[in-house]
């Protein structure tokens, strides 16, 4: 049964305060850059239209608050992710060591119904700062960490320059697409919408 | 009765006035056709019918609140309920608004309190007149003049009793000062060990570490900062920095004049010496300082995340109890780090309200953002540094003054126009611990305080639109998370700064009445009909989402397009507004009884009642949480 249904991928962008999610969005969808994107509090999310082989998806991308305190409030906004996407700053360290909490988190809270063949990615974000030379996380241990994940693809990026950002979005439009043929879940209801009935409108005064 | 048939928007027999029996009708008619109740909750006054104003009020759709009310007699409650049709239950029969004395309705609002009018409100013995009821009245109504806000803020925040005398006042600057200084201490001291820990850490961790520069780099100017927590000086333009002091903490210097005093011969301290002894050595020394700093220096140290501390007399006014599980996940390092990244994404707002922090030079900016370990602050300005210096610095102490909430996002929007209001570090801090009270809820890690405060925002939504309820319930949205960041940063990121300050000076007027424990009488005087509550913001964020509801029920079919909407109304809201639809939301019978005792658990534990439902027959009594409220919104009412 093939139904027409508007095909719209949810993300979840997580990581660590300040490695540039919201940045990282901001300069995919919007193409600019800011130094001064104040920390998200909560979630917010953007919406960007692609085109993958012919087939229209429209990727909601959701950004989330990087303080680990907020993780509990994830459940509220992880349901029905098709992809989950985490990110850390090359050039700190720590923010690379949390990233395990953050894939537990996830898998935890999102309850995926496999959560082994659940699409993640990495993303190394700030590649530029410093022309690299501040960096203390090197792509070989990213690589690595990636691979014990179950090979989850890795992209290098910057969210200042623009680099690998398309790229790497991209890649999880695809994934999530992927994904999304073999998972089942309410992502939309067209017919949920409705109008204000015409009683209540002249302050239902009907009775 | 012969009520049960009335149309909306008839008039009332004037002869309801002389029904002199508190009497609460419900009338529930048969029950097919529907859930949804009618609810026409009618007041009259007692028998006395002395009413004076508000007699021409009779008309359902207007005045009638008013006529009860206006009396001072107590209102008489007379509800009648019939069924109605679906999806009528949240519709309604008459408005009060323009009756209730909403004192930021746009034909009452008032100016703001005026330089002049704060003079005259001092006696002789520098007390405020009338115990501070006119003061908090005058400031609930249209706010504060900038020009004053530095000396009002501090009633309004608690540091000073709105009762104190000035000796009193100037007793309370002098302990506030000190414990601002002791805290300080305590965080110079950990940024020294942490910078240890840090680079020892890349040094042994990742090898392709960039270590620059020499460890005790960021300690080179470490007490500007107390120069800036005291009065401005010369002396700290010029450089001449007071000494890092942590060492001597009985000596700690108790003003401005000491700290500047002392400053040449203890500068330059013992950076070198060795993490744990420095420990030790405060330990042993420093009894004086707030020991709840103490105890998590130490804790820090150790390893150990055991922050339940013992029950000493502790400088925080917190609660410790459940601490050792809280902590596991965050410690100080922890909150410093996220801390200065957001600093430094602080917007700039503020410059054009603080010209004279807006002048700050570059060697002072860039000195102090040194001190506090700031980093990645090059692209800004030299006011913009400094901003964000004094942000890390209050928000440290703040970490070590109340660990249970340490550092979260969020805090620093709320500390921000603080900071720039308030030119001296310690004011600034403790006008921020004020405010804390209350808003601290919103960033623990438990999340209780952000439950409870989302869970009143749905139950007001419940009460006053079950249409809009039912629709959000829907799309699974009734848990209202759709509003969390209006809760946590209380409208900073929807209003700009001027209207911001306008809404919590009007919430810090509440509070402190109700702090004050001003009587009913006392706001009864004054004509003000509006008595304080303790969660005017909760209102005023539902009647935020009330104001689109129509939005919301026609073209919004997730919680994900509810959330984008509350995410963009920045520009969008005007704070007046926003205050006298939240006061038309405000259950009266609350108001009383919030006015009517000190601000406790008890009160707490009586809204929470209300709310829950526990007590949900008097919730259908309470006047205000009839459905008087939307005729308003969706703008086509049949006022008769």
């Amino acid at each position: 049964m093939e139904m027409p249904r508007r095909a719209l991928l949810k993300v979840i962008v997580l990581g660590d305060s300040g490695v540039g999610k919201t940045s990282l969005m901001n300069q995919y969808v919007y193409k600019k850059f800011s130094q001064q994107y104040k920390a998200t509090i909560g979630a917010d999310f953007v919406t960007k239209e692609v085109q993958i082989d012919a087939k229209l998806v429209t990727l909601q991308i959701w950004d989330t608050a990087g303080q680990e305190r907020f993780q509990s409030l994830g459940s509220a906004f992880y349901r029905g992710a098709d992809c989950c996407v985490l990110v850390y700053d090359v050039n700190i360290q720590k923010s690379f060591e949390i990233l395990n909490n953050w894939h537990k988190e996830f898998v935890k809270q999102a309850d995926p119904v496999d959560p082994e063949a659940f699409p993640f990615i990495l993303f190394g974000n700030k590649i530029d700062v410093d022309g690299g030379s501040s960096r203390v996380v090197s792509e070989k241990t990213a690589r690595e960490w990636c691979a014990s994940r179950g090979d989850i693809p890795y992209f290098e990026t910057s969210a200042k320059e623009g680099y690998n950002v398309h790229e790497a979005f991209l890649c999880v439009a695809k994934m999530a697409l992927a994904g999304e043929h073999e998972q089942e879940h309410d992502i939309y209801f067209p017919g949920i919408s409705e109008t204000v009935s015409e009683v209540e409108q002249r302050g239902g005064c009907a009775c | 009765m012969v009520l049960s048939n009335q149309k909306p928007g008839l008039l009332l027999p004037p002869s309801l006035k002389v029904i002199s029996v508190i009497s609460l009708l419900m009338l529930s008619s048969s029950s097919a056709g529907g859930g949804a109740f009618w609810k026409w909750i009618v007041f009259a006054e007692a028998s006395t019918g002395n009413t004076g104003t508000g007699r021409n009020g009779w008309v359902v759709g207007g005045g009638l609140w008013g006529a009860a009310t206006s009396s001072s007699n107590v209102g008489i409650a007379i509800a009648v309920t019939a069924m109605a049709g679906i999806a009528l239950a949240a519709t309604v029969v008459y408005s009060r608004r323009g009756s209730l004395k909403s004192p930021w309705s746009r034909r009452r609002r008032k100016h703001a309190l005026l330089p002049k009018q704060w003079k005259s409100l001092f006696m002789p013995d520098g007390k405020l007149c009338d115990g501070g009821v006119k003061f908090l009245k005058k400031a609930r109504s249209g706010g504060v003049d900038p020009s004053i806000r530095p000396e009002v803020w501090p009633f309004l925040l608690g540091i000073y009793d709105v009762s104190s005398s000035k000796e009193e006042r100037d007793c309370i600057q002098d302990e506030k000062r000190k414990e601002y200084e002791n805290l300080r201490k305590q965080c110079r001291r950990h940024l020294r060990c942490n910078d240890r820990s840090f680079k020892a850490k890349q040094a042994v961790g990742i090898s392709s570490a960039e270590v620059s520069g020499d460890s005790s780099q960021v300690m080179d100017f470490p007490g500007l900062e107390d120069v800036n927590s005291t009065r401005m000086t010369p002396s700290a333009e010029q450089g001449n920095l007071s000494a890092e002091d942590s060492d001597f903490p009985d000596e700690a210097p108790q003003g401005s004049e000491s700290i500047l005093e002392g400053g040449d011969d203890r500068s330059v301290v013992t950076y070198e010496d060795g993490m744990a002894g420095d420990m030790e050595s405060t330990d042993s020394n420093s009894s004086e300082e707030p020991e709840i700093a103490e105890s998590f220096l130490a804790t820090e140290f150790t390893g150990e995340n055991d922050f339940d501390l013992p029950s000493q007399e502790t400088s925080s006014p917190f609660e410790t109890k459940s601490r050792l599980n809280l902590q596991k996940d965050e410690d100080f390092a922890t909150w410093q780090r996220i801390m200065r990244v957001d600093a430094v994404r602080a917007n700039g707002e503020w410059i054009m309200y603080s010209p004279s922090q807006a002048a700050v030079s570059e060697m002072k900016a860039r000195r102090l953002a040194e001190s506090v370990g700031l980093q990645d602050y090059d692209h800004l300005e030299p006011s913009r540094i400094f901003h964000a210096a004094r942000l890390v610095t209050i928000l440290e102490a703040y970490a070590l003054y109340d660990p249970e909430i340490g550092y979260c996002q969020g805090m620093s929007d709320l500390l921000s126009p603080i900071i720039a209001v308030m030119e001296e570090d310690f004011l600034a801090f403790w006008c921020f611990v004020g405010f804390m009270k209350k808003a601290r809820h919103n960033f623990r890690l438990d999340e209780v305080g952000i439950r409870r405060q989302l869970g009143l925002v749905s139950k007001i939504i419940k009460c006053k639109d079950s249409h809009l309820y039912k629709h959000l319930e829907k799309l699974q949205a009734e848990d209202c998370f759709f509003v969390y960041r209006m809760v946590v940063v209380l409208f900073r990121r929807e209003l700009d700064l001027d209207q911001t300050l306008c809404l919590w000076e009007v919430m810090w007027a509440d509070q402190a009445a109700i702090r004050a424990g001003i009587a009913q009488s006392a706001w009864g005087r004054m004509r003000l009909r509006a008595p304080p509550s303790d969660d005017l913001l909760l209102y005023a964020i539902a009647a935020c989402v009330l104001q689109r509801r129509k939005l919301i029920i026609e073209k919004y079919s997730s919680m994900d397009e509810i959330m984008r909407e509350c995410n963009s109304m920045a520009g969008q809201l005007d704070v007046w507004k926003l205050l006298d639809d939240a006061h038309d939301l405000i259950p009266s019978k609350l108001r009383d009884l919030r006015i009517t005792s000190t601000p406790s658990s008890k009160q707490k534990h009586l809204i929470g009642n209300l709310f829950n439902g526990v007590n949900y027959g008097i919730l259908n009594a309470v006047p205000a949480l009839s459905d008087h409220f939307l005729p308003k919104i969706v703008g086509n009412v049949d006022r008769g």
